[in-house]
């Protein structure tokens, strides 16, 4: 998920680390799964009473783990 | 975010049309705008957020009086009269128009009530030069420039010390929570344990009895973790609104003459308390890292000196070093012959005595270890002792600071008292009011410790369900995949939760840095402000030899603040072009950030004269654009002096008063600006008025 990209943060790098280390127990396709998931709530975060997310997750996970 | 403009149209003291064009050259980032007291300094700052939020500062009076007044008295009984401010702004190549609008229609002589939440419409030209309407105003403005955020950018400098106190530092997370994006890793924690719990209640349905068994006491373990939360945010609730409360009448007490000396007493005494408390939670941490590190050398007695004098006493015996070593007497063994000559051969008297010796020899590594057991045994001692002395040290220390809370206390009780016995039944009244409002917090904050530690522990409880739950064998392929859907959603969930920790730390760490910074460069006073781990706001006197909680004026406050704002702002910036380039869920982990400007009524309004020249200094590079409201006496020669390479944009507001002989003047760049005139057609108004044109004087 992180960007190899160093970043005027400093410890950014470190983050970096923290991040792959958190990522390290999942498979690829959790990972797309995890993607897919923030991606929806990006999408939905500005709506003032977004409806249906968890709904549209849940069928976003019934769609990969068949 | 560049502002543009603002153009305002019978809003509030402004009669008729009058825009204000907003500086934003690099090197001139600053636009001053000049006013007197209730001339509309904070009407303008108040166009900003109701335009762009449909919100109004605390500090602004009669909301439901938007439509000047004077047009208002004008106009006809059954007439349509409205109000409106257009913001204009640019933002990633595109230009903004956002518009509020209010009407009512006018009764004979009736006091105006405008709903104040008006309409919204914003226009938008995108890069090829289209302009079109905007279908979801509010969220497109949000998008750009977060609601959670616009008390940071939009205030009154007055005010704004406020974020230095208790009562703000819930603010403060929650603004670094929207600067970095974490909102989204917060909502997609909660929907995917909301898809988790469906899945589960699948499994519970089509699972075998076990799986059933677990799912169901899942379900009533999450109903009452649901209780628990819902009873720790309403305690929460209780005890930050009878803080509020308490404050207010402290206010209020302040105010009275009688009151005034206690109160001040009471409030140099709550900081004195905080302070001990603060050094109190300090000492017990500081005692129990030590504990922690050092404590297991309590246990040891006096075993290093016990130890260090049985080595040497073998040593003074003789018996260390060995005389001969283990080697020695095997060689002798093997070879069968003794260093006398004689024969050695097994079952023989000679042979015996020589392994008899075998028993007495040294072995070398054991001695080599003994002389080092030895020289560790005098360190082990004397750092018992140390860690001993140390830890009493701490303890007196506690001791004392746990004292001073008490005194404080008892103090406080003392003051109270005096106060209920002063002969005013306003105060008696006030008084029992504070007394009351205390006990409550004090009632508020011990339900809300123990609905804490029992959501945590509810928490675990769920934790484990999970885990049993996952290991649960399933009965069949309908079971099997509700489970692993299941499973995989609360891994995900679970990694939401940890990223969002990652993360919130590693922003904290970058503000906490940011506003260390940006108070450096305005205070000359040896202090260094801390975000700690909890979002408060702390001041540190750093001029001793140890770091002490400092104790702060009103100006310091703000100074403070204003740090936070400039933090703020930078690390936004700093977000902002960390994430150009980057990938969508990159962009999204490293949160929004954006470039905001600043929008301050009366800046410089509680500093004295050395505090306002450092905040004047410091506000060009507080933000990329400022907009600046001051008075006359505000921006006097110092602040003016220092912002004047800065400055892009100057306006005066012209208040038109019906008192006589009120007319004065602001001087800008050498000339006279008309600042109020009185005048006799009986509406006062205010207009405003562009400072390179239509000097009243050179």
């Amino acid at each position: 998920l992180p960007s190899e990209k160093s970043t005027s943060g400093g410890a950014t790098n470190g983050l970096e680390e923290q991040l792959r280390a958190l990522q390290q127990d999942l498979d690829a396709e959790e990972l797309d799964l995890f993607k897919s998931v923030l991606d929806i709530e990006r999408k939905k975060l500005h709506m003032k009473r977004p409806r249906g997310v968890p709904l549209e997750i849940e069928e976003e996970i019934k769609r990969v783990i068949k | 975010v560049k502002l543009v403009s603002l153009k305002m149209t019978n809003f509030r003291q402004f009669a008729g049309e009058q825009t204000l064009r907003f500086a934003s050259d690099d090197q001139r980032n600053i636009t001053v705008i000049f006013g007197a007291n209730g001339a509309g300094k904070t009407t303008i700052l108040n166009a900003f957020v109701w335009t762009l939020f449909g919100e109004f500062t605390p500090d602004l009076e009669h909301p439901e009086r938007l439509i000047n007044d004077s047009v208002w008295a004008e106009a006809k009984s059954g007439e349509i009269v409205e109000a409106s401010c257009d913001v204009a702004f640019e933002h990633a190549g595109c230009f903004y128009s956002a518009s509020r609008k209010v009407e009512a229609r006018a009764g004979a002589d009736e006091p105006q009530t405008v709903d104040p939440s008006g309409t919204l419409t914003l226009m938008i030209r995108d890069a090829s030069g289209e302009t079109l309407p905007s279908h979801n105003p509010k969220d497109v403005i949000d998008q750009i420039l977060p609601h959670r955020l616009h008390q940071f950018f939009f205030f009154n400098g007055e005010r704004i010390e406020r974020l230095a106190q208790e009562s703000a530092f819930e603010e403060i997370e929650e603004a670094t929570k929207t600067l970095l994006g974490l909102e989204v890793l917060e909502r997609a924690e909660r929907h995917l344990d909301k898809a988790a719990i469906s899945f589960e209640k699948e499994l519970a349905v089509v699972g075998s009895d076990e799986a059933r068994g677990i799912a169901s006491e899942l379900e009533s373990a999450r109903e009452q973790q649901g209780k628990l939360r819902d009873e720790k945010e309403e305690a929460a609730r209780e005890e930050k609104g009878c803080d509020e409360l308490r404050i207010a009448v402290e206010e209020e007490l302040r105010s009275l003459e009688g009151a005034k000396v206690l109160q001040d007493r009471r409030d140099d005494l709550e900081r004195e308390l905080s302070r001990s408390r603060d050094r109190v939670k300090q000492l017990r941490q500081e005692r129990n890292g030590q504990l922690a590190r050092r404590g297991f050398q309590a246990l040891l007695g006096s075993l290093g000196a016990d130890v260090e004098k049985r080595i040497g006493d073998l040593e003074s015996s003789g018996e260390l070093p060995a005389p001969y070593k283990e080697s020695f007497i095997d060689d002798l063994l093997q070879k069968g012959e003794c260093i006398c000559g004689a024969p050695l051969e097994s079952g023989e008297s000679g042979y015996e005595q020589v392994v008899a010796y075998r028993e007495k020899a040294g072995a070398g590594e054991t001695e080599q270890a003994l002389i080092a057991i030895k020289t560790h045994a005098g360190y082990v001692d004397s750092q018992r002792l140390e860690t001993n002395r140390v830890v009493m040290d701490l303890t007196q220390q506690l001791g004392e600071s746990s004292a001073s809370v008490a005194q404080c206390e008892e103090r406080l009780s003392e003051i109270s008292r005096e106060l209920s016995g002063l002969p005013s039944e306003e105060i008696g009244r006030l008084e029992a009011r504070h007394r009351e409002l205390v006990e409550k917090g004090k009632e508020a904050a011990a339900k809300r410790s123990k609905a804490v530690h029992e959501f945590e522990r509810c928490g675990e409880r769920l934790k484990d369900l999970e885990k049993e739950l996952a290991a649960v064998e399933a009965r069949d392929e309908r079971a099997a995949l509700a489970q692993s859907r299941a499973t995989v959603a609360r891994r995900l969930s679970s990694l939401a939760a940890s990223i969002y920790g990652l993360f919130q730390e590693s922003v904290r760490s970058r503000l906490d840095e940011k506003i260390k910074e940006t108070f450096r460069s305005i205070s000359y006073k040896e202090r260094e402000p801390e975000l700690n781990e909890r979002f408060e706001l702390r001041l540190w006197d750093t001029s001793g030899n140890k770091k002490i909680a400092s104790i702060k004026s009103t100006g310091e406050n703000q100074i403070l603040s204003l740090s936070f704002v400039g933090g703020l702002a930078s690390l936004a910036r700093e977000f902002e072009q960390e994430g150009e380039g980057s990938t969508a869920v990159d962009s999204l982990l490293r949160g929004q950030g954006g470039i905001y400007p600043v929008v301050v009524d009366a800046a410089f309004g509680n500093l004295d004269s050395d505090y306002r020249q450092d905040v004047a200094r410091a506000l060009p590079r507080l933000a990329p654009q400022a907009v600046i409201l001051v008075s006359k006496a505000q921006a006097s020669g110092e602040v003016l002096s220092e912002l004047k390479d800065f400055i892009g944009a100057a306006y005066s507001i012209t208040y038109y008063t019906t008192k006589a002989d009120e007319d004065d003047d602001v001087t800008f760049d050498g000339r006279s600006y008309p600042y109020r005139r009185s005048i006799t057609d009986g509406l006062e108004r205010a207009e405003v008025c562009r400072l390179d044109e239509s000097p009243t004087s050179k």
